[in-house]
């Protein structure tokens, strides 16, 4: 008898178990197919969570891939539907070339623009941020950190310890600079802080010209120090304290309209809307820094 | 040596209405505990909350179809539930906790799929789930249509 009770009730759970997994396939699938996650509006809101790179993203790396940020902005620019984009930033930085592609799309919309920076809009972040006609962030985000760093660890104390040498054959005196398997000469050191240096003052001329400063006003305050929100509209670096209410707010008052949000997202492949159905919200981005890669954070 | 003791009797009689009903909505509770939950992410996606829902389909009718979509996949996924549970086991874990169960007149598992038709929440089928409640009120052997249709019965043994 208890047999039996047993393989009927393990028999309830297989069924469960079949109509759940089912059931995650039909969610996925129907979100595919539907496209869920924009409907009607005309305030684009499009999300730029996790380091900023050119490329990688996938389901389960948590970056913002700057050619889908870009194509959404576009998106959102080509449709007559929209009538501002509003760019939810929570990212501390990333790739240069990343972050400038980003900016550069912002900077080509006919649309009013709005930054709204949450937990962390630093560096390249940033950059992208000042690109806007408008900044909004919450009085305790952490933004600002208006540098370059392209450091690296040296394991070529390490390897000798270890009594395994680097067999240096290049052509050409530069070629394995930053290779994290020997020191840097003075030489090198200065060669790479020239590269550095440049790549920070394309940066800080685009902060300067975006928001309006003088050269020696950004001088001042791209020393590669984050600021708090509260600071940095004191600073001018931001407009507005406050949050994605404020941040409407300023569309509505400037295009004199009720703002009506929709997500301008990346359109996920069958895989991620079906484990997008089960799984719960990532963690922070992995990032992984092999030899020496600049980076705007 | 075996002792022949007489068998228990018992007969099977329509359970009460009242069982039915929270028995009912046991298993929709567990439905939608199993299969509700995946299709919580896609319905409010689509219409940004479900607070502006029907002023949102006005201005977006498009949006409707895939509503109807999750709707039909919610009620299949149901009707597999209902059927399976019932022609496996005759009863669902809302009948068992209830001592309630399902009888058919044949052995196949069309008219258990027949009776649970109801639960197809898109059009016609959900105004059998209407016509369904009207006929469990007015029998005397409170049996649905959908059960005289299929030739099935939900029925409660009892031990005399």
């Amino acid at each position: 008898m208890k047999q039996v009770k047993k393989r009927r009730w393990v028999t309830v759970v297989v069924v469960l178990l079949a109509l759940f997994v089912l059931a995650i396939f039909f969610s996925g699938l129907i979100s595919l197919a539907s496209g869920a996650g924009r409907g009607a509006g005309n305030v684009a809101i499009v999300p730029i969570k996790g380091v900023i790179l050119t490329s990688g993203g996938g389901f389960m790396q948590g970056a913002a891939v700057s050619g889908e940020i870009v194509q959404q902005i576009e998106d959102a620019d080509a449709n007559p539907d929209i009538r501002a984009i509003l760019l939810e930033i929570d990212s501390p930085g990333g790739a240069p070339v990343a972050s400038n592609e980003i900016a550069t799309a912002i900077g080509r919309t006919n649309k009013t623009t709005v930054a709204w920076i949450r937990e962390s809009g630093t560096s390249g972040a940033y950059w992208i941020a000042s690109a806007t006609d408008y900044i909004v962030a919450d009085p305790l985000s952490i933004t600002g950190s208006i540098g370059v760093i392209g450091s690296y660890l040296d394991f070529s104390g390490l390897l000798t310890d270890f009594n395994v040498s680097y067999e240096r054959l290049v052509g050409g005196q530069y070629k394995d600079v930053g290779v994290p398997y020997r020191k840097l000469s003075a030489e090198e050191k200065r060669y790479l802080q020239k590269k550095i240096d440049l790549m920070h003052g394309v940066f800080k001329d685009a902060v300067a010209k975006n928001r309006h400063l003088s050269r020696s006003e950004i001088d001042v305050l791209a020393t590669g120090e984050f600021f708090l929100g509260m600071e940095a509209k004191n600073v001018r670096l931001v407009d507005e304290l406050g949050g994605k209410r404020e941040a409407l707010g300023y569309v509505e008052r400037t295009l004199n309209m009720t703002a009506v949000p929709v997500v301008y997202e990346r359109e996920s492949s069958l895989i991620e809307s079906i484990l997008s159905s089960v799984e719960s919200k990532f963690g922070a981005p992995k990032v992984q820094v092999s030899g020496m890669k600049a980076t705007l954070q | 040596m075996s002792l022949n003791l007489p068998q228990e009797r018992v007969f099977a009689a329509s359970p009460p209405l009242w069982k039915r009903f929270v028995a009912f909505l046991a298993d929709l509770f567990i439905l939608d505990a199993v299969i509700g939950s995946p299709f919580q992410r896609v319905v409010p996606a689509m219409t940004g909350g479900f607070g502006d829902t029907m002023e949102f389909l006005n201005a977006r009718p498009d949006i409707a179809v895939s509503l109807s979509l999750v709707m039909l996949a919610y009620g299949l996924l149901a009707v597999l539930y209902f059927s399976i549970l019932e022609y496996r086991l005759g009863a669902t874990p809302g009948k068992m906790l209830f001592g309630i169960s399902v009888r058919g007149e044949e052995q196949r598992f069309s008219p258990y799929i027949l009776r649970n038709l109801p639960m197809l929440l898109i059009f016609p089928f959900f105004i059998l789930l209407f016509i369904d409640v009207v006929y469990i009120l007015v029998r005397k052997d409170s049996r649905r249509l959908s059960e005289l249709i299929s030739r099935t019965s939900t029925v409660q043994y009892y031990a005399l």
